[in-house]
């Protein structure tokens, strides 16, 4: 059992490294970087390719002219804007509410010793190992017997808490030092105190990943909002963007300006929680 | 009949936006009126439960909280089952369902502004009439359509194929009572023919399209082949294939290939090739019985000795896809015969330099001209789903002839399709192709109108392309396909469609799955209170309450509800459902295409776990002494690519697969190594399926494995370092024991992803070639969305949960620990 004051220093000492034959594993580093990151280029880059180019085979590598046209009818013509609203209203919903509820849950299940826990904690467990496909049909007519279907409700409310977050939470909050709230409680803080005070603050990295992999997933959703959205003003971005397309021949351009576009506030969402990985550690120590 | 209307009744109509939400309020307060006395003995009962044992302590908040929590879930199934009233929405609203079609001029990108004058127009014409129009998508737009008709919250009016199973439900007025005798008349026979179902007309024919022939001119003047005529038959073709296939540079194989083609399910481009002589398809229960002569057989073998024998056509063209297809033809240009749908037209004129000339199938040698071989088409027309009110039907058909009207269908030209009416005349002025195809499509042929056809097609395609590719003989291919049809067709008797039943049946479901779910819950409270509880107990509850209330309505609810169907022999189509015990289990297990996808899904898990597990944490341990930047840099290189749009990834994929030009096979022609057909040879698809999964390390768990480093206290390492550790030791004895929390959660999230593995395999192959790359969740998502045999769909996913299930534990077993730091 480590002491408090250790915890309070826990900090990255990436000075204590040593950066010897650092060469070649960042070689390694960049090569798989590039292999991971070459289908986002791809993407970027055809987005700008005029649609001749892209019917040509063997693929055009090296385009001689750029155009943006793609990105001038996709943001001229279709209610682009509306779409992207409403996927942030679903996504940020889902989000927020996953945070809290899935924290919640979390903490119960890593710090409370009660009766039925275990039971219930692997029947959660348990829900992630059913494949959604089968739960689509009957949800959606709970749905409709609920009259929230085309409504944002019908696309937010199933997302509210879910099986990986609140495993990923149980997780991440066994790995805290029990001694941090023995030490808040001898500082006398109360259940909720503690929760809110240490439990959050501490559990800041874990909670940024979360909300990155929550708001990402929910933002490419397609299958669910198709299903309980009706009209073009209620649609998410994934799902108005397919309204777009022919069935047999794909519009390669407008396709890729299309996923470009959709993929912009992923990266913006990414940057803006990603500060929190560092950040979130250096809060939990200063509070103490 | 009564019990029909009375289902009906709530669920035809849905509320407009404006009133929703006060139909909401307005549903839960009837709700709770019309049950408080159920709801209230149902509350009595509970409490009586409770107040048997022995409370402890004077507030008891679990009590009080277990309590509550019943009383909301019950208040919510309740007004769920009950929930479907609501005022009547006004007759004269008419709900469209409609897909994407065309774009009407180069800048325009709105595929439905066609649609959305005719209905401004129509409005026009019809004061007090809206009709709202729901723009569909292709992708999965057809599940979206079938569920919601299911669920009896569709549209009033489709567009589209004549949906049988809906048909056969009763669903689908008919329309033949409302179309005059010249209308009749006007249509193309084989558009209407497309509607007609036991001789009742069920829809309001659009368009026309299918295959024809298409030759790449330039090919043929190449090899000096003379262009056939219309009149040509099997000798010329056969004759012109082998000419036309050559070996430009002799080294055996051959560059170009006379003929190409696809099989695929839903695809009809090549059954002209296996119904020849113009046999129309049997109807009904009679495909293959009427087949005595051997003329399925005799063509397929026909098909493949032009492959095997004959070398005319690419070994692996069976187990292509469109898009393989058509880059070869369009665009490598070394095929010089295929047949496409008519869209391929308009398409080809925009490749430059691409001359083509379109032909109707080769007739038989030595058939008689009206025995040639006729294309299958495909109609496309309004269908109005069953209407109560006679003077909405009436108006859905008045919307569908307007919308099929001769001088709409002009701008049907813009679509590349064929118009349905005669009187419409030539709206291809000037352009000979057209003419010639429509000249072979509207004397074409339909597919049998039979309810479970998607299924019969699939099978007897998946047979074919086991054949074509060499995998089994012509023979076995048939009888297989034979006697797989005759049990879908056997089952198809079995069960006569009745709507009344299943509706009723899903109500009883609903109420014994919410009783189960009650009482459940109810037991675990009593045994909660039934222990001595404490302060933290009443936390832990108070915590995990707002988790477990929106789990058990949106999870384990619907959850409960589908997995009964698993003893029953429900489906959307069936007649009142049996109980059947372990029927269903049975029938699964024995079933061989099953058998195959649960042993590829255990092949694939069983590499993909261990990679993915072991390269994130090798990743994130590489990634994580580096600087702040760096590290920055590195999670977003690693994680945000995974995030792109699945249909771009899937097109990498698909280009570095591709078997001429593709980066893998370039790459071992580089080394004079022979390429590999990675995605149509059966041996060699899964493994490429999952390449795809474990080419690059995860980004996801790479995050968490991140974020879990952090956590870890420096000084351990420090610690580590003072006894004089190596780097690699010091990861293996101190990093990769603090991560064992984190590791089991990585471990179980991939595996379970892994279990349930299906994007890839849904875009990149779908199942093929053959059975190759089936796997578990493809054959649910088959069974549940698309022929709704719930029963069957909710085995296999009892089996695939408990594969799931088995395998945590084993790791659950393995990677727990208690971290003690």
């Amino acid at each position: 059992m480590l002491a408090w004051s250790t915890v309070v220093a826990i900090r990255r000492h990436e000075s204590t490294v040593k950066r010897r034959s650092h060469g070649l594993l960042i070689a390694l580093l960049v090569l798989g970087a590039v292999v991971s990151i070459f289908p986002m280029v791809w993407m970027f880059y055809t987005s700008f390719c005029p649609a001749e180019d892209l019917n040509a085979v063997p693929p055009v590598l090296i385009h001689r002219e750029f155009t943006l046209l793609n990105y001038v009818q996709l943001l001229s013509n279709a209610p682009i804007v509306r779409w992207t609203l409403n996927s942030f209203i679903i996504c940020a919903a889902i989000t927020i509410g996953q945070l809290l509820f899935d924290s919640m849950a979390g903490y119960a299940f890593a710090r409370k010793k009660f009766p039925g826990g275990r039971i219930l904690f692997w029947l959660i467990i348990g829900t992630m190992m059913v494949p959604v496909q089968i739960l689509i049909v009957p949800l959606y007519i709970m749905m409709v017997r609920l009259h929230l279907v085309d409504t944002l409700w019908a696309a937010i409310l199933p997302g509210l808490a879910g099986p990986f977050g609140i495993f990923f939470m149980r997780q991440y909050m066994l790995t805290i030092p029990s001694s941090l709230e023995e030490a808040a409680r001898i500082d006398g803080c109360g259940e909720f105190q503690t929760f809110l005070r240490i439990i959050l603050p501490v559990s800041a990295p874990a909670l940024a990943v979360l909300a990155i992999f929550l708001f990402i997933s929910n933002w490419n959703s397609f299958l669910w909002p198709l299903l309980v959205l009706n009209s073009a003003h209620t649609y998410t971005l994934t799902v108005g963007l397919a309204t777009l397309q022919d069935k047999q021949a794909l519009d390669y351009g407008l396709l890729m300006a299309g996923a470009a576009v959709a993929s912009l506030p992923m990266f913006g969402i990414f940057l803006v929680f990603q500060r929190a990985f560092i950040r979130g550690v250096r809060m939990g120590a200063l509070k103490g | 009949m009564s019990q029909v209307m009375r289902y009906s009744n709530g669920f035809q109509h849905f509320p407009r936006p404006m009133t929703r939400l006060r139909n909401l309020c307005q549903t839960f307060l009837v709700a709770r009126m019309h049950n408080t006395k159920v709801g209230f003995e149902s509350g009595r009962f509970s409490v009586g439960v409770v107040r048997e044992r022995p409370l402890q302590g004077s507030l008891d908040t679990s009590t009080f909280l277990s309590c509550t929590l019943v009383v909301v879930l019950f208040l919510f199934l309740v007004a769920t089952v009950f929930g479907c009233g609501g005022p009547k929405q006004r007759p004269q609203t008419i709900k469209l369902w409609e897909f994407p079609r065309w774009r009407e001029t180069a800048d325009s990108i709105d595929r439905f502004a066609w649609m959305k004058r005719q209905i401004a127009a129509f409005e026009a014409t019809h004061p007090g009439v809206s009709v709202e129009l729901t723009e569909l998508t292709w992708e999965r737009g057809e599940d979206k359509k079938r569920i919601a008709i299911a669920a009896r919250v569709g549209p009033d009016m489709i567009t589209g194929m004549l949906p049988v199973e809906l048909v056969e439900r009763g669903l689908v007025e008919p329309a033949d009572e409302y179309m005059t005798l010249e209308e009749r008349e006007d249509f193309f026979p084989p558009a209407l023919d497309a509607f007609r179902y036991q001789e009742r007309i069920y829809g309001w024919p659009w368009y026309l399209t299918g295959s024809v022939m298409f030759l790449n001119l330039d090919l043929f003047a190449q090899a000096g082949v003379p262009v056939p005529d219309a009149t040509w038959d099997d000798n010329t073709f056969l004759e012109s294939a082998r000419r036309l296939t050559r070996d430009l540079d002799s080294d055996g194989a051959p560059n170009v290939y006379g003929f190409g083609f696809l099989v695929r399910p839903g695809d009809t481009s090549v059954w002209p090739f296996l119904y020849p002589d113009g046999v129309r398809l049997p109807l009904n229960h009679s495909l293959f019985e009427n087949d005595r002569n051997g003329t399925a057989e005799a063509s397929l073998r026909r098909l493949a000795e032009l492959i095997h024998r004959e070398h005319v056509a690419p070994v692996q063209c069976a187990g292509w896809d469109t898009e393989a297809l058509w880059q070869r033809f369009a665009n490598h240009r070394d095929i010089a015969m295929a047949p496409w749908g008519i869209w391929a037209i308009p398409k080809l004129r925009t490749m430059p330099g691409f001359r083509f000339a379109v032909l109707p199938y080769p007739a038989p040698a030595g058939a008689r001209s009206v025995e040639r071989a006729s294309a299958f088409i495909g109609t496309a027309g309004f269908m109005i789903l069953r209407q109560r009110d006679e003077d909405k039907r009436e108006l859905c058909m008045e919307l569908a002839r307007f919308l099929t009207r001769p001088e709409a269908q002009t701008d049907l030209a813009h679509y590349g399709v064929f118009p349905s009416r005669k009187s419409t005349g030539n709206i291809y002025p000037d352009d000979e192709l057209m003419v010639q195809a429509q000249e072979i499509i509207t004397s074409g042929q339909t597919v049998p109108r039979h309810r479970l056809w998607a299924r019969i097609d699939e099978k007897l395609q998946r047979e074919f392309q086991l054949a074509l590719l060499g995998e089994k003989s012509v023979e076995t291919a048939i009888s297989d396909g034979t006697s797989q049809v005759g049990k879908i067709l056997e089952q198809a008797k079995e069960q006569p469609p009745s709507e009344s039943a299943s509706a009723r049946q899903s109500g009883t479901l609903v109420l014994v799955s919410a009783t189960l779910l009650i009482g459940g819950l109810l037991f675990v409270s009593a045994a909660v209170v039934a222990r001595k509880s404490s302060a933290a107990l009443a936390f832990a509850w108070l915590f995990l309450c707002p988790a477990v209330i929106v789990f058990l309505i949106f999870l384990l609810f619907p959850l409960c509800w589908v997995m009964l169907l698993a003893f029953q022999n429900y489906s959307l189509a069936g007649v009142s459902p049996a109980w059947t015990g372990l029927e269903n289990l049975k029938s699964v297990l024995r079933e061989p295409v099953f058998m195959k996808a649960a042993f590829n899904t255990l092949v694939y898990a069983a590499v993909v776990v261990p990679v993915n597990t072991f390269s994130a944490l090798v990743v994130a341990s590489f990634i994580y002494p580096l600087s702040d930047r760096a590290r920055a840099l590195f999670r977003g290189a690693y994680y945000l690519p995974g995030v792109a749009s699945v249909l771009v990834i899937a097109m990498v994929w698909r280009w570095l697969f591709n078997e001429s030009f593709g980066l893998f096979n370039t790459a071992l022609g580089f080394f004079g190594l022979p390429g590999i057909r990675w995605l149509t040879d059966p041996g060699v698809a899964l493994w490429s399926i999952i390449l795809t999964s474990v080419a690059r390390p995860p980004g996801g768990p790479i995050l968490i494995y991140l974020a879990a480093l952090d956590a870890i206290p420096t000084s351990l390492f420090d610690a580590a370092e003072i006894d004089g550790a190596g780097p690699v030791r010091k990861w293996w004895h101190v990093t990769v024991p603090l991560l064992r929390p984190t590791t089991l959660f990585i471990a179980l999230t991939i595996t379970i992803a892994a279990f349930q593995v299906f994007a890839q395999v849904f875009i990149l192959t779908d199942g093929g070639p053959g059975y190759a790359t089936e796997v578990i969740v493809h054959r649910i998502y088959t069974t549940a969305i698309r022929d709704f045999e719930f029963g069957a769909a909710s085995a296999m996913s009892f089996i695939l949960f408990g594969v799931i299930m088995l395998a945590s534990i084993v790791q659950y077993r393995f990677l727990r620990s208690e971290v003690q730091y």
